[in-house]
């Protein structure tokens, strides 16, 4: 009797036991930051005034989602940046996708070659294009002089729309690629005898896309659009070295307004209250994207 | 007994020779290399101060024996890192740079300097320093606590070939109605900006600008020192007595209107343009005139990259012609200082360190380096026959610097410093490309300093900003708020 109870004991203490270390390393790395910035929320830090902070509740929240401008005006800024670069990465990708699929020679090497923006830190991204992009000496400018379409002297940060076409464009070359091998993956798992079956029952290639295609590729694309926007919503070296923010305030994402509060305004409580409203923002939109793409699942079945 | 004595001669002189030689030699003199096997570590915001530091590392460890050993936290995390440390109650740096705008969130942590002096016989030949940075950059709380490092000021830079060439000369008089001349009022000089900009006029075909600026936005600040040596031109200060902002007055709203107005007349770019840019236009040939820190001109000087060596011109910011008299407003913009971190456990060897990188031999073998990107803070650097044969027309830059430290404009020493002038500087951008209209720009950006100092207690700021409003008024500054309209 006594046996079995101790046998049943260990069978629940032992799965534990086997986890804690992931557990412990867990609690560590994710669970006590994430914990402790939002206590670091609730109280009013500011590294120029000194160690000693009040408790202020949710104060900076209601800061950032009531009076803060600049907060808000960079939430439309994000808006701006991430609607443009999904929608023309999302059609790219698909257009690239569905060109690499129908090549039957060397399409490894296409596909390594064509994702090699994707492989460039944002960083460096952004300082090759940075370079590109310059005045009078820069890649683009020269490249347009010589086609006739634009001057040397022509400035893509000159005014909030062209700061946004350039960044819109920078990072459509830098995750069109990605776009591309999630898509790509995506076709390939679609089984050809759908394909045959289409062609037997007459389907030109227009309708076989329309009809087959495109609804077997829904879900990878779901999931490609949703990692893009949760990593576009982050989007901050690029801003930090093609305009820092600029012109204006124009291309000042949320992720470049939290580090402006929290590392050049030492606000570091209110920047964490920041970065949890952008991390609830985030979860918003997942679910409401997760619940759309299920609606229509469920309505299509 | 005979046989021996000129041999005996010759062994004692070799070892009186010996002994004096040894004595003689510098390093292994008694006493010297005091600190010998101590190294201290120092911590700067850039690679060029770092390479600063090099400059006297070696003389530094002939005579005190000290080793440095300096990290470098780039400018964009400076601040807060070095915040972060200082805070804990602790540092792993001894000696520290820092911009002497952001003094009153740093000073509680530096070291005092005058007990230092009285038990260790320091000199810091504090009168050799220029007036208004012993004024407004060494102390916190009434105690001196810092050196200077960097005596950052802008200046105006000019093309003589733009301003020289007849036919120049002659289209420009019939256009403006007076002569073309290196601008003395801000009016003159956006006159000038409109006359230059778009055509070759160093003679070449090539398309020019009207003049350089860097306006970059929100963490940097830089928009904001073109826009203040207007502002207080036109008889504008930061706040009044009782902490009202007075950046939204009509000062305020005339310097950015005409920055608005201006914006065509400059390069392509300028609106992410950070320092250096503009400089390379300027030394390029390619902008006639430039409103710039003091370590321009070392670039202008050097042959290796300047094509107007020996034809630039130097001299005070263009100012505002005010019942017949220009007043000038160039700004301190804003420099660097050297500290003694409080938490150092070798303060005293840091304290020698400090004393000797600030000696004026010292300090000016740093301020001459074109590399260093430090400027002329002593006296004595701007008497220096060295320093005033560095490159042709060096005594005339020099003379230039001296000429602006009468009528310099601190930044608002006040706590949050940084963060007054981002929110204003990031609003003068939000105007300069087109996104507000200058009005609402500023009234946007007072409401923002209010924010500031309500969070940052408004009695608190007062009292500060009280005892800077005493400084200034002793540099001559006051608000004066009929200035805007009469100003020429």
């Amino acid at each position: 009797m006594r046996g079995s109870a101790l046998a049943l004991k260990r069978k629940q203490w032992e799965p534990l036991a086997f986890a804690s270390p992931s557990l412990f390393l867990i609690t560590l790395i994710i669970v006590f930051p994430l914990g402790y910035s939002f206590y670091l929320s609730l109280l009013n830090f500011d590294l120029a005034v000194g160690p000693d902070a009040e408790f202020v509740g949710l104060r900076n929240y209601t800061e950032a989602l009531l009076r803060d401008e600049r907060f808000l005006g960079s939430i439309w800024n994000t808006a701006v940046i991430i609607v443009p670069s999904l929608a023309l990465e999302l059609l790219l990708g698909l257009l690239i996708a569905l060109l690499l699929s129908r090549v039957i020679h060397g399409r490894p090497i296409v596909t390594a070659l064509l994702a090699i923006p994707a492989m460039v830190s944002p960083v460096m991204a952004a300082m090759a294009w940075r370079m590109m992009f310059g005045v009078k000496f820069g890649a683009i400018n020269n490249l347009g002089r010589q086609l006739g379409i634009i001057d040397v002297y022509f400035d893509w940060f000159a005014t909030p729309f062209l700061s946004i076409v350039a960044v819109v464009l920078v990072e459509i070359w830098h995750n069109t690629p990605f776009m591309m091998l999630v898509l790509l993956a995506g076709l390939q798992s679609i089984p050809q005898e759908l394909y045959q079956a289409a062609k037997a029952d007459g389907a030109n290639a227009w309708q076989s896309f329309w009809f087959v295609t495109l609804p077997l590729l829904k879900f990878t694309m779901a999931v490609g659009v949703m990692i893009r926007m949760i990593d576009l919503t982050k989007i901050f070296g690029l801003i930090f070295i093609l305009t820092f923010g600029g012109p204006g305030g124009s291309t000042e994402t949320v992720a470049f307004n939290t580090y402006l509060v929290g590392f050049k305004d030492f606000r570091m409580s209110y920047a964490a209250a920041l970065s949890y409203v952008i991390v609830l923002g985030v979860l918003a939109l997942t679910l409401v994207f997760m619940w759309i793409s299920r609606h229509r699942e469920a309505r299509a079945a | 007994m005979k046989r021996f004595r000129p041999a005996t001669c010759v062994a004692i002189l070799l070892a009186a020779l010996i002994t004096f030689g040894w004595l003689a030699v510098p390093d292994r003199a008694p006493g010297a290399r005091p600190y010998e096997g101590t190294t201290i570590r120092a911590v700067v915001n850039a690679e060029y101060v770092k390479y600063s530091l090099t400059l006297v590392e070696k003389d530094l460890y002939d005579t005190l024996g000290v080793k440095l050993e300096t990290e470098v936290i780039p400018a964009d995390a400076f601040v807060a890192k070095t915040l972060l440390e200082f805070n804990s109650g602790s540092s792993p740096w001894d000696l520290i740079m820092f911009g002497p705008s952001n003094m009153p969130d740093y000073g509680r942590h530096f070291e005092p300097l005058d007990p230092w002096i009285e038990k260790m016989k320091l000199n810091f030949h504090l009168d050799d320093i220029v007036d208004v940075f012993r004024k407004v950059m060494l102390r916190y709380n009434g105690k001196l606590v810092s050196m200077p490092y960097d005596g950052d000021i802008h200046i105006m830079y000019w093309n003589k070939v733009a301003f020289e060439r007849p036919d120049n000369q002659k289209k420009f008089k019939a256009k403006y109605g007076y002569d073309l001349k290196p601008p003395k009022t801000w009016k003159q000089w956006d006159d000038a900006a409109e006359f230059f900009h778009g055509w070759g006029w160093d003679g070449s075909p090539n398309k020019l600008f009207g003049a350089g600026a860097s306006y970059k936005p929100s963490g940097s600040g830089y928009s904001y020192h073109w826009w203040r040596e207007r502002f207080f031109a036109y008889g504008g200060n930061y706040f009044d007595a009782t902490m009202k902002p007075l950046i939204n007055t009509a000062a305020g709203l005339r310097a950015l209107e005409e920055m608005v107005r201006t914006m065509p007349y400059y390069p392509p770019g300028v609106l992410l343009f950070e320092s250096e840019e503009p400089k390379t236009m300027l030394v390029k040939g390619e902008v006639p005139m430039l409103c710039s820190w003091t370590s321009t001109g070392k670039r202008v000087g050097n042959p290796a990259e300047s094509v107007i060596v020996g034809k630039a011109g130097f001299g005070i910011v263009p100012g505002a012609e005010i019942d017949g008299k220009i007043v000038h407003r160039p700004p301190i913009t804003p420099g660097r200082g050297m500290a003694v971190s409080k938490y150092s456990k070798k303060k005293e060897a840091t304290m020698k360190v400090l004393e000797f990188i600030s000696l004026p031999e010292q300090s000016l073998k740093i301020v001459m380096d074109a590399k260093t990107i430090m400027d002329p803070w002593r006296v004595s650097h701007l008497r220096s026959e060295k320093f005033r044969k560095l490159f042709p027309d060096a005594d005339k830059y020099l003379d230039a610097i001296e000429q602006s430290f009468p009528f310099l404009v601190p930044d608002p020493v006040i706590p949050a410093a940084d963060e007054y002038q981002r929110k204003l500087s990031f609003e003068i951008t939000e105007a300069l490309a087109k996104r507000k209209s200058p009005k609402d720009a500023l009234d946007t950006a007072a409401k923002e300093w209010d924010k500031v100092t309500e969070r940052r207690g408004l009695e608190k700021q007062k009292a500060f900003w009280g005892e800077k409003l005493h400084e200034m008024k002793s540099l001559g500054i006051e608000y004066r708020p009929d200035w805007a309209a009469k100003a020429k």
